[in-house]
């Protein structure tokens, strides 16, 4: 089934009708592995949700966790940005936070949100990424080795002419 | 001083507060989260379960700052989902809902397999019966789109005892017999599932897209393409929408 990678240019294959079209989300060799808080910024492309007393965790996915003040749900206040590539999966216990980071199984202490420390990290638990999305019947931009390693796929506009790769 | 007082206020609740933890050891910040039904990590009595490939991998948190892997188990290659409830594990699968048995915790064993047909499928629990959607469309797009209820009393043999034709199913759950299944671009329906074997549509909502949901008391939270919906649950035929932290589009 997955053996279907990478683009296909053979008109012998036919054209599913596309469902979507995706874009690489790369990452930099070494950004790769570090985890960064960064400034509020708005929901682009969430994935799952997680939930802790008041706190409220929205991924954004292949990118990291949004982390949100949910003490009032009326008023759901966003408090950061915590980057980390890759990341589609999170839980929780106590004050650790579990996350995927590319390959590697990451715990993250989230007791003092204004000083957040990686204290684990477990590499090559996780395969990584390919470089097509996972779904099929979809069109996606060619990957572009230069621009870095591919940690994702995001949702993007399907482009106006010919797609050129998709499965 | 207003400003520490805030701070405080604002760090306190979040860790401390119970929420939905499940144990009540005598850490400072006691228990585990709660996922929705897409989960593929989940924390359940002191250990942390994850998806991996084809594999269920259990790792033990007894540390819980240096999480140590304790079991490593086939399911099969297209395991999405995991819910624990009542000391066994629900693995939604592409082709079927997998119950294993945490009674040993780092053991997971497996009980039974409910088979179907090639579908993506997250699954939730409460009481004797499970519920797992089935979505057709990529990357499942030989599925069918409804949604089944099972008889799980015996969790060696898992019985399909009603199904409902959905428009696109995808996470769900489920609270004091009232269940909220998402329906992405079609919104999110609340059934009334008192009676398993007789479901009732209470209401839809089709503001917002819905791709998983999270019952907690306070607030009915709900993620999809628009963003992230919170409603008050006190009425689930009349859901009030609490707030919205909409989607914005990149340029």
């Amino acid at each position: 089934m997955l053996a279907l990678g990478g683009c296909i240019e053979s008109e012998e294959n036919f054209q599913p009708t596309l469902l979507a079209y995706y874009k690489p989300v790369y990452a930099s060799e070494q950004e790769l592995f570090k985890i960064q808080v960064q400034p509020v910024r708005s929901l682009h492309d969430p994935g799952r949700i997680y939930t802790k007393g008041t706190l409220l965790i929205i991924n954004e996915r292949f990118k990291g966790f949004h982390l949100i003040d949910n003490a009032d749900p009326a008023n759901p206040k966003p408090l950061m940005f915590l980057e980390v590539p890759g990341a589609v999966n999170m839980a929780m216990q106590g004050q650790y936070l579990y996350a995927d980071n590319v390959t590697d199984l990451i715990t993250i202490d989230l007791s003092d949100l204004q000083q957040i420390k990686e204290v684990n990290r477990q590499k090559d638990v996780f395969e990584g990424f390919k470089p097509y999305p996972l779904l099929r019947d979809v069109g996606f931009e060619c990957v572009d080795k230069k621009k870095g390693i591919v940690v994702g796929w995001e949702l993007a506009d399907m482009p106006s002419g010919e797609v050129e790769c998709w499965r | 001083m207003k400003k520490i007082h805030l701070l405080f206020i604002i760090m306190l609740p979040f860790l401390v507060a119970p929420g939905c933890s499940e144990d009540s050891s005598s850490e400072v910040m006691p228990g585990a989260g709660l996922g929705g039904s897409m989960a593929q990590f989940t924390v359940y009595n002191g250990q942390l379960y994850l998806l991996q490939s084809s594999e269920l991998r259990t790792y033990s948190l007894e540390n819980p700052a240096a999480p140590q892997l304790a079991n490593t188990q086939q399911v099969g290659i297209d395991a999405e989902t995991l819910f624990p409830y009542s000391g066994n594990l629900y693995v939604g699968s592409q082709g079927g809902m997998h119950i294993y048995s945490l009674d040993n915790p780092q053991q997971p064993q497996h009980l039974s397999t409910f088979q179907h047909i090639t579908s993506c499928d997250p699954v939730v629990v409460e009481g004797n019966f499970a519920y797992v959607t089935l979505r057709s469309g990529s990357p499942c797009r030989f599925g069918v789109n409804e949604l089944n209820v099972l008889n799980i009393s015996d969790k060696t043999m898992p019985q399909l005892i009603s199904s409902m034709v959905m428009n696109s199913p995808q996470g769900l759950a489920v609270n004091n017999g009232i269940l909220y299944v998402c329906n992405a671009e079609y919104g999110m329906v609340a059934l009334d599932v008192t009676n398993p074997f007789n479901i009732k549509i209470l209401k839809e909502y089709k503001d917002f897209d819905g791709y998983d949901v999270i019952f907690t008391p306070r607030s009915l939270m709900m993620i999809g393409k628009d963003g992230l919906v919170q409603y008050n649950p006190a009425d689930p035929a009349k859901l009030q929408q609490l707030s919205i932290i909409p989607v914005v589009p990149v340029e």
